[in-house]
């Protein structure tokens, strides 16, 4: 019913002219730059007679949980008191199985007693199966079955039942939609979306579903585990025969989850929910809704993994699934887990009967599953879908930024109070915190003013922490720590971030490998390649070399610059063998980036190819940096405190590639190449270059895992642990030096310079 | 015919009001929530429909004394055409209660007519199951007042048998009935929800408040 037809239909009601039409779809992923914005259509609301608080003035339409019938509350205790002094019942399990007989049995003889009792049971199914429409502030809102049931028979911790939230009413819409659509977006012919006016988008019907579950990147303490948890109960207790599994991020989590939360609030649940089980009252290992001699016994049953491995649900078949705290998964590869859970709640034939729920926040990004997260993450945007209407995860990401649904700021309908609180909601906030001027914050200013705090005190780390447990968008729920005090962390982070959500096909992974040994180079694209580079060189450009008396010199070495540093074979750092780093850069270019031209516009100063990576022979370490040398046709500034890569350059007969510091005095090269990290200059020098570049081109810096490894060094004695770090600042060095101009000059020369050069050849 | 159409105005389910590019189930949507209203018969759908409501619901054909005639009077006013004073054999198998689909069509609508008359019938149901039970067994100490007990008990289970069927005592029916009442359950535990969701009857057993 929409509000012109309730006004023909109640004239008597002035207090209708109050009410406003139901929203015709709930948002959600709303206002991020990394999501798109889903509508999850709602049905059109019944009549509004039929809506619960219909006929109340709009400000006294609240949330009302379900009246518990005083009558049904006596029989309950008459049944009760029966089993209690029942002697033959011999333990509490005997007497919780007497309590179900005999209440049923109670019902069942006595229907025309208990009709009321009855019908009102019947309505509770109905809600719960069907959802509820109520008013609240004059407005119709649709609660999900789900949420419903959550509200008014979901027990949690320390809390009781909990109270309506705006941001919950959505969050359960996001699972049931993920649960049930067979929608896919439509694409136009150039495979463009397609939008309706509402900036919805069009959709088709792929014909079955085409979620496997959801992906719910959260905050702290929204309360999403337990509802996840409701939502497991709710499908397992009124289906035959299926199975619900709760896994964590360790081999603890899952018992604390079905113990703490589970089983908490299915204690505290009214006999009518609860199917029949052996009687046992606190289980502890798994719930088992089935009793061998109740012929209808559901035979259903919620466990949880004693492990974060993959094996433990291998080959089992699960109706549902719940992933707590994916991101901080310990000794298990999430992606390996997930293509397993996924298997357990699909068939080959791609038909989806399972529902998986992963939820976490990423307090920990710098472990590995915090990164495989994120990329589970960015396998599920809603509206990247293959040919078969799924995300390459099959799960669906659900995000609400961290003032939604703050504790302490929400308002007497539920609503989030993320603005400036009205009186009328400081009533029914419990967290009222002011300014210096007195003023009442909302959600968002509260949570800027702790990062503002956090800023005035350079505590970066805390600040990267804050955003990651209190994201305001997708991005910042994946923010790298803040080591150092070095660098423009903002641009370390947001480039970062930038990265990590937006595809640039200019990035590749690769391997370079010898076409000609010792004369040709080619990039082979390979997602396990030890490089990443930014750029790759036209065909008549790249492996440009010349032959000066046997000796290979790069033919323009005055457009990039390498450098390198080697590691130690017995060199280990906190049991992870180090690696060797390498990088080459693109110096400035002049021609194409005149001084006039604006720093953010700029094409070269910036890193074209970067390396890390620890092959099983130093040998193969430095043939991979002189094959990088020759392709770009870069001169090698390598680190020297292993002089290994300098000598492997000189054996090959590419001493010409090398690079030598110049006295500034005389001009005269020094007797080796490279440089070395001693000494109390070379670190800050290196720490001033790098800071500069980041503040000047960090924001056009392509290279995710040499930012990485900027955030995350904390102090210059750390350089030994950060390969790629050193090597990229080798360039910087590099740069600085005009050795390039004199091989340039020399190359130029027309006659035979080798007597001149014969020293260095 | 001997009756006006607004004779049936304070019907339940007017159908006779139905203005005639309309169906019953569009008249009465909430009745398509009951699988027997979802079954098809072809073009005779709502035909069929307006014959079981107008002959099994109360009105005004009640007040005639033959269950035949009244039969008749239903079908002719539900739009079943007559020739040579008999109708289509089909519909003939219809009004003799010899088709099972339409006897659970005539279920639903004796039970949503006199769903009192239905609640009852269960109770008398096992009160008599009971007393009959207390003579086999040998258990009753008053031996002549449990048997008066279940005499009266069958009087009253055939009465409230007739009532509920509108006065039609046809066994296909009678027995239509029991398995409709044997099927019943609360309907409020798990374990029934589970097996209504598993058979897909769930809107039977549970409808959906909403719409």
């Amino acid at each position: 019913m929409f509000k012109a037809q309730a006004l023909e239909k109640y004239k008597d009601k002035i207090v209708v002219q109050e009410y406003v039409d139901a929203d015709d779809g709930v948002w959600i992923n709303i206002n991020d730059s990394d999501l798109h914005a889903i509508k999850i259509p709602i049905p059109e609301p019944p009549d509004w007679e039929k809506i619960d608080g219909f006929g109340l003035k709009a400000k006294d339409q609240k949330f009302q949980r379900e009246s518990y019938p005083a009558k049904l509350k006596m029989l309950e205790a008459d049944v009760h008191d029966v089993v209690v002094r029942d002697r033959s019942l011999k333990n509490d399990m005997a007497r919780n199985r007497a309590f179900f007989d005999k209440i049923y049995d109670e019902l069942y003889k006595q229907k025309i007693k208990y009709r009321d009792i009855i019908t009102w049971i019947k309505k509770q199914w109905a809600y719960r199966l069907y959802g509820k429409w109520i008013f609240v502030n004059g407005k119709p809102v649709y609660l999900d079955g789900w949420h419903w049931f959550y509200l008014n028979y979901w027990h949690l911790e320390e809390v009781g039942l909990p109270d309506y939230w705006d941001r919950d009413m959505k969050w359960f819409h996001a699972q049931r939609y993920a649960f049930t659509t067979t929608l896919a977006p439509q694409t136009d012919k150039d495979g463009n979306l397609m939008y309706l006016p509402d900036n919805s988008l069009l959709m088709f019907d792929v014909g079955q579903r085409v979620f496997f579950g959801t992906n719910n990147i959260k905050g702290r303490r929204v309360g999403d585990t337990s509802k996840t948890q409701d939502i497991m109960y709710e499908i397992i207790s009124s289906e035959i025969e299926v199975k619900g599994g709760i896994q964590g991020d360790d081999d603890d989590t899952g018992r604390k989850v079905f113990q703490e939360k589970l089983i908490l609030a299915y204690r505290k649940m009214p006999f009518f929910f609860v199917p029949r089980t052996n009687g046992e009252i606190n289980p502890a290992t798994h719930l088992s809704f089935d009793l061998p001699y109740y012929k209808d016994s559901l035979q259903s049953a919620i466990d949880y993994a004693t492990t974060s491995k993959r094996n433990y649900y291998d080959s089992k078949k699960l109706r549902v699934y719940e992933g707590t705290e994916v991101g901080k998964t310990l000794r298990e590869d999430v992606h390996r887990r997930h293509a397993v859970v996924r298997r357990c709640c699909g068939s080959s034939g791609g038909r989806i009967f399972g529902f998986m729920m992963y939820d976490s926040t990423v307090d920990q990004i710098e472990l590995i599953s915090g990164r495989q997260f994120l990329e589970l993450t960015k396998a599920s945007h809603w509206e990247q879908r293959n040919a078969n209407g799924m995300t390459s995860s099959g799960l669906m990401n659900v995000f609400f930024p961290s003032w939604e649904g703050a504790e302490g700021f929400i308002g007497p309908y539920g609503e989030s109070v993320i603005e400036d609180p009205t009186e009328e909601q400081l009533k029914s906030m419990y967290n009222i915190r002011r300014n210096k001027n007195g003023k009442p914050l909302g959600a968002k200013e509260f949570f800027e003013n702790e990062r503002r705090d956090l800023i005035e005190k350079g505590d970066l780390e805390g600040l990267a922490e804050h955003k990651r447990l209190h994201p305001f968008n997708l991005r910042e729920a994946f923010t790298p720590p803040a080591k150092n005090t070095f660098f423009n962390m903002q641009i370390l982070e947001e480039t970062i971030a930038y990265l990590d959500f937006n595809e640039d096909k200019e990035i590749r992974r690769g391997n370079y490998i010898w076409k000609v040994y010792l004369r040709e180079v080619e990039f082979i694209d390979d997602q396990e390649g030890r490089w990443l580079v930014s750029k790759q060189l036209p065909k008549d450009k790249g492996n440009k070399m010349v032959n000066i008396g046997g000796v290979m010199w790069p033919e323009f070495p005055d457009t990039y610059v390498a450098s390198a540093d080697c590691y130690r074979l017995e060199k280990t750092d906190g049991g992870i063998m180090s690696k060797g780093g390498g990088a080459v850069r693109w110096k400035h270019d002049p021609v194409l980036d005149p001084p006039t031209k604006e720093l953010g516009e700029y094409v070269s100063e910036r890193l074209v190819c970067t390396y890390s990576n620890r092959p099983a022979t130093l040998d193969e370490y430095c043939d991979d940096m002189l094959k990088m040398c020759v392709y770009w046709g870069s001169l090698m500034y390598p680190e020297m405190n292993i002089d290994l890569v300098a000598k492997y350059f000189i054996d090959k007969g590419f001493k010409g590639y090398l690079m030598y510091d110049t006295d500034p005095a005389t001009g005269r090269k020094k007797e080796n190449p490279g440089f070395h990290m001693v000494g109390p200059n070379i670190k800050p020098k290196m720490f001033g270059l790098i800071a500069d570049d980041i503040q000047k081109h960090g924001r056009r810096c392509k290279h995710r895992d040499y930012f990485m490894e900027c955030a995350s060094i904390r102090n210059m004695d750390e350089t030994t642990k950060y390969d790629l770090f050193t090597a990229v600042g080798g360039t910087l060095l590099a740069e600085q030096s005009h050795y390039s101009e004199m091989v340039n000059r020399i190359n130029s020369m027309t006659i035979d310079v080798s007597g001149f050069w014969g020293e260095y050849a | 015919m001997k009756f006006n159409k607004s004779d049936f105005d304070n019907m339940s389910y007017p159908v006779l009001s139905i203005p005639e590019d309309k169906t019953v189930l569009d008249r009465f949507p909430g009745l398509k929530i009951y699988r027997e209203f979802q079954q098809d018969f072809a073009r005779d759908t709502d035909k069929i429909h307006k014959y079981v409501i107008l002959m099994y619901t109360s009105n005004i054909l009640q007040s005639l004394q033959s269950l035949e005639e009244r039969k008749i009077e239903a079908a002719k006013l539900a739009g079943f055409k007559m020739s040579h004073s008999r109708f289509d054999d089909k519909v003939e198998e219809i009004l003799a209660c010899r088709v099972p689909e339409i006897n659970s069509l005539i279920i639903r609508v004796c039970c949503l007519e006199r769903n009192e008359d239905l609640a009852e019938l269960l109770i008398y149901e096992e009160s008599y199951y009971r007393e009959l039970k207390k003579l086999l067994d040998g258990e009753s100490d008053k031996v002549k007042e449990t048997r008066n007990n279940v005499r009266q008990f069958k009087e009253d289970i055939k009465e409230l048998r007739k009532s509920l069927l509108n006065q039609d005592e046809n066994k296909d029916l009678i027995s239509k009935l029991y398995d409709y009442v044997e099927g019943i359950q609360l309907g409020i535990s798990p374990e029934e929800i589970a097996l209504a969701k598993k058979s897909n009857t769930i809107e039977d057993l549970i409808p959906n408040p909403s719409v």
